[in-house]
């Protein structure tokens, strides 16, 4: 088994390489120079970034090249994070695009002047300022108040102001008893879901927010202990307003989260404290060399699934409680930091990409219930076997390539018997049942039915092959 | 009030620093306060055993064999053997699993969430390869707080298990901070031989620990919260009602509407009384498992008693059980602290060491360290501490492990008080009705070592006495000088 990202490790890798290549990017972030150029890129890569087909050819160059060490997500790996407001060699859109041309040797990046045309790194460029997250720009200002019931901000009663360059709301920064913060920036967030702000126990929190100069509200529909707020989509300025009111001392450090609507995903911290636990919620598992079983909480599968990493990197998921395969997905398998971290509230994040998952599900034609019975590792993978109804079954896969699992059934019943598998459908996938008739298929059903004959001695075996193929 | 497999309430939501914090200042009144000072009996010390590098390992399942080869279960759900200073994987991939048993036959029962699990090495390799469900009728709905804990075994060969209700569940039916959606949460369970299962009893809230005496009766503990006012051990039995009202939509006749509608006296002539109250903060927050000393003498003279850790406090204390009319009740009294985890699992090994399995799991433990492996060694020094407390018509007799100073067994080295718990879906309970006892006579017996206490006594209470002033011959003074004594009954002789 192999655990990457410990949070710790993360963390020092960060540091290291952060206190080595500062001067670098301060260089080519102080090139006076280059200003007026620096400005008119800018601008073009801003626009860039904001036109789906170039960010298209951008992730794809991405995924082939940057992922490996960024991560598919950008959340960083061997390499920084992309998308969050840490840019250690600079954030300006012209200083990423320099960085990317002529790379950081001493920390094992290779420049790419010479491998991508100029049109090429743009896209990369505008894919990475797409995916921005959390705050730009984000400045602070801190009002003494005279007594917990002050709420008027004025003037006279500021006492310190700033910018907050790791772009994170620090509400360690007053030191005073009766106070009002502002936090203020530019805030960026996915432009496909909504996003949702959650102060993690702020019930009795005394916050605003703004968006765009307009206030939000608060929406306890997840409970009075888990307040949240909905922002835009995209680009936006957001304010925050934390009155520390009659908050005792050690409620003022808030916890400040960004999760998607349903509050099923942790995304990104907006503030410091924030982003200590979110960096304890990166533990990547992955198969290599070996198949690897994990029963763990993961997002799109339902309780009682059993997820099953292959060395291919085809990943699928077998319910205990259903039998049936509840899911695949290609590419990396989880990210069980979540699961982990903390108390382990949150579910784990499959990394690669879903081809099916629950509801959908590759399925006996049957009302009767199984029972689980249990798996047995035989050469390296395992074997799941149940009964359902009066049959017994057993079940395994097997990743012959990066883009074709086989399942194999076998099956003991009454002789002559027929069954019929559903088979779920997917763009990304067709199914292959060697052996057996045409499926039948029809627009109204999500899936496609297979009927499987026992044989005289009441016995089947054969194979369900998923083959995958690109979008 | 932050604890392990518990959820604090609303009030008890901050870093557990600030949390204790928060919480003291709460309960200042009553000043339960967790002793300051190292304690430890003379001749015992802890030894830190250096865990896998590089692996997160936090032990929620800890089991030895005959040959004292250690095995654990960690929360990432691998369970790992030590023999000679060397660790080895055994088996991994299980779900958050929070309990391990060696069974006879030398295969491992696990209790993963989902199902206990029987996990054998069927070609001898040294790794695990079979992983066969033994039991698992029960409902997990994915809620994170939906702990799978054991399994314990009588000698008839019947496993037992306690399944944690859910927190923050939506389904899920709630009268304070802990819920069920059904299918069991909250009821102990057992499982035959052949692998039937039988829900077993109910009303448990975060049962963290589970043990099987060498009688072969099960006790559990749970943790203090909505429900159980203070964190307590209990007796299992049959069909008996546990308090945490939320698992009697599972039971016949009863429903959410009904459940809802109990007047908080009916509920408390349901519920069965705890062996022991183990009193908030001054001795547990988050009680682990429950682990006899089978050792015969090897781990000193507290043969025979039971050992619990706690997860919060980076402690343990013993449980000196008392049998009054035909039922158990008891004390429980600090053994050591200073641990560097939380401690929420223990076991004796063949050779009368006390393992320490730890986690602080995300709610923090006193000791600082996120995981880790201890024991607790003894080097043949008798100490000086109290060995033991039994219930008499008029008081108490205290048995000490050396003989004492007579000098110093006077009324002015004892005080005592008493006082009792409010049951309600308040997330835990402060001490009411507390009082002061007069002791009126102490006297010390001819075996040098046992003193009768007289004092007032009244049921359901528990009663606490301390013993500061006491000195054995050799002019030592105890380590710990508070016990703890659960009143449940007068003794009728």
């Amino acid at each position: 088994m192999n655990r990457q990202g410990s949070a710790l490790y993360g963390a020092f890798t960060r540091m290291t390489a952060a206190s080595l290549f500062l001067f670098s990017g301060l260089t080519l972030a102080n090139n006076v120079e280059n200003q007026p150029k620096n400005a008119h890129q800018n601008q073009l890569l801003t626009t860039l970034s904001q036109n789906s087909a170039v960010t298209a050819q951008g992730q794809t160059l991405f995924e082939q090249v940057c992922a490996s060490c960024h991560g598919k997500d950008l959340s960083g790996g061997s390499g920084f994070n992309l998308k969050d407001g840490e840019w250690v060699h600079g954030s300006q859109p012209s200083e990423i695009l320099a960085n990317i041309e002529s790379g950081f040797m001493n920390a094992g990046m290779p420049g790419f002047k010479g491998v991508f045309n100029s049109e090429q790194l743009q896209s990369i460029v505008a894919y990475i300022l797409s995916q921005r997250q959390g705050f730009d720009g984000l400045t602070y200002k801190l009002y003494q108040m005279q007594s917990k019931d002050d709420r008027t901000i004025s003037d006279d009663k500021l006492v310190k102001s700033g910018t907050l360059p790791k772009n994170l709301a620090d509400f360690r920064l007053p030191e005073i008893q009766h106070y009002i913060i502002e936090f203020s920036g530019d805030f960026y967030t996915s432009r496909d879901e909504d996003t949702r702000i959650w102060i993690e126990w702020g019930a009795k929190a005394d916050i605003d927010f703004e968006v765009d100069g307009k206030p939000i509200a608060r929406d306890n529909r997840f409970g009075e202990w888990f307040p949240t707020w909905v922002v835009a989509r995209g680009k936006q300025t957001l304010k925050i307003t934390y009155r520390s009111a009659d908050s005792k001392p050690g409620q003022r450090n808030l916890v400040l989260i960004a999760t998607n609507d349903d509050m099923s995903i942790k995304k990104f911290a907006l503030s410091t404290r924030a982003q200590k636990i979110m960096l304890n919620k990166k533990f990547n598992l992955n198969a290599e060399g070996e198949t690897l079983v994990q029963r763990i909480k993961v997002t799109n599968l339902p309780a009682y699934s059993i997820s099953v990493a292959t060395p291919q990197q085809i990943n699928y998921a077998f319910n205990s409680r259903s039998c049936d395969i509840v899911g695949l997905w290609q590419g990396e398998f989880l990210n069980i930091g979540p699961n982990i971290g903390g108390r382990g509230e949150d579910a784990s994040i499959p990394l690669g990409d879903w081809v099916f998952h629950s509801p959908k599900a590759l399925t006996f034609d049957t009302q009767e219930s199984c029972r689980f019975m249990g798996y047995q590792m035989q050469h390296g993978e395992p074997v799941f076997r149940y009964t359902q109804g009066s049959h017994q079954v057993q079940v395994s896969a097997k990743a012959v390539t990066s883009k074709q699992l086989d399942i194999h059934y076998q099956v003991t019943g009454t002789a002559g018997e027929e069954l019929t598998i559903r088979l779920p459908k997917s763009r990304k996938l067709t199914w292959n049942v060697p052996g057996t008739n045409t499926p039948e298929t029809s627009d109204e059903k999500d899936y496609t039915m297979q009927r499987v004959k026992l044989n005289d001695k009441g016995s089947a075996s054969f194979l369900v092959s998923a083959q995958i193929h690109p979008m | 009030m932050t604890r392990y497999l518990s959820t604090p309430r609303p009030l008890a939501i901050m870093p557990l620093a600030l949390t204790l914090v928060a919480t003291l200042a709460v309960f200042s009144a009553n000043a339960d306060q967790a002793p300051k000072h190292q304690y430890k009996p003379d001749g015992y010390h802890i030894e830190t055993i250096t865990t896998p590098k590089d692996v997160q390992f936090h032990i929620t399942g800890l089991d030895s064999d005959k040959n004292g080869t250690i095995y654990v279960a960690t929360r990432l759900g691998e369970v790992w053997t030590y023999k000679n200073e060397t660790w080895k994987q055994f088996a991994r991939g299980l779900h958050e699993p929070t309990g391990l048993l060696v069974d006879d036959d030398g295969s491992i029962v696990v209790a993963q969430k989902p199902e206990l699990t029987r996990i054998t090495d069927t070609d001898n390799d040294g790794v695990a390869d079979s992983y066969q469900f033994f039991a698992g009728e029960w409902d997990f709905h994915d809620n994170y707080h939906e702990y799978n804990f054991g399994p314990a075994k009588d000698l008839d060969g019947n496993y037992y298990g306690t399944l944690n209700l859910s927190h923050n569940n939506p389904d899920a039916f709630t009268l304070g901070a802990m819920g069920s959606a059904g299918g069991h949460r909250g009821f102990a369970y057992q499982v035959s031989p052949q692998g039937e299962y039988s829900p077993y009893a109910w009303g448990l809230r975060s049962p963290a620990g589970i043990g099987a005496s060498p009688q072969g009766e099960v006790f559990f503990t749970d943790n203090q919260g909505d429900w159980v006012p203070t964190s307590k051990m209990h007796l299992l039995r049959k069909g008996k009602f546990y308090g945490h009202p939320v698992s009697l939509i599972d039971i016949e006749g009863f429903s959410r509407d009904s459940v809802a509608k109990m007047s908080l006296e009916e509920l408390a002539a349901m519920s069965e009384k705890p062996v022991v109250w183990i009193p908030h903060i001054e001795v547990s927050n988050s009680p682990g498992n429950p682990e006899w000393d089978q050792s015969q003498g090897k781990f000193g003279p507290f043969a025979g008693q039971i050992f619990i850790g706690d997860q919060t406090q980076s402690n343990v204390f013993r449980v000196l059980l008392d049998k009054v009319n035909g039922q158990y009740q008891g004390a429980v009294i600090n053994f050591m602290n200073k641990f560097q985890s939380g401690n929420i699992r223990a076991e004796f090994d063949s050779q009368g060491q006390l393992w320490i399995g730890q986690t602080a799991g995300g709610w923090g433990a006193v000791g600082g360290k996120p995981f880790g492996l201890q024991k607790v060694v003894w080097d043949g020094t008798n100490p000086f501490e109290l060995l033991d407390i039994k219930l008499n018509a008029q008081g108490f007799t205290l048995t000490f492990t050396d003989k004492l100073d007579k000098g110093s067994v006077t009324l002015a080295s004892f005080t005592a008080q008493h006082w009792n718990y409010h049951y309600s879906s308040n997330y835990g309970s402060p001490k009411k009705n507390l009082e002061s006892l007069n002791i009126s006579k102490v006297t010390l017996a001819d075996d040098g070592k046992s003193i009768d206490v007289l004092l007032p006594l009244a049921a359901d209470r528990v009663v606490q006495i301390d013993f500061t002033g006491l000195r054995d011959t050799k002019g030592r003074q105890v380590s710990v000088d508070k016990v703890y004594y659960t009143l449940n009954q007068l003794s009728e002789k």
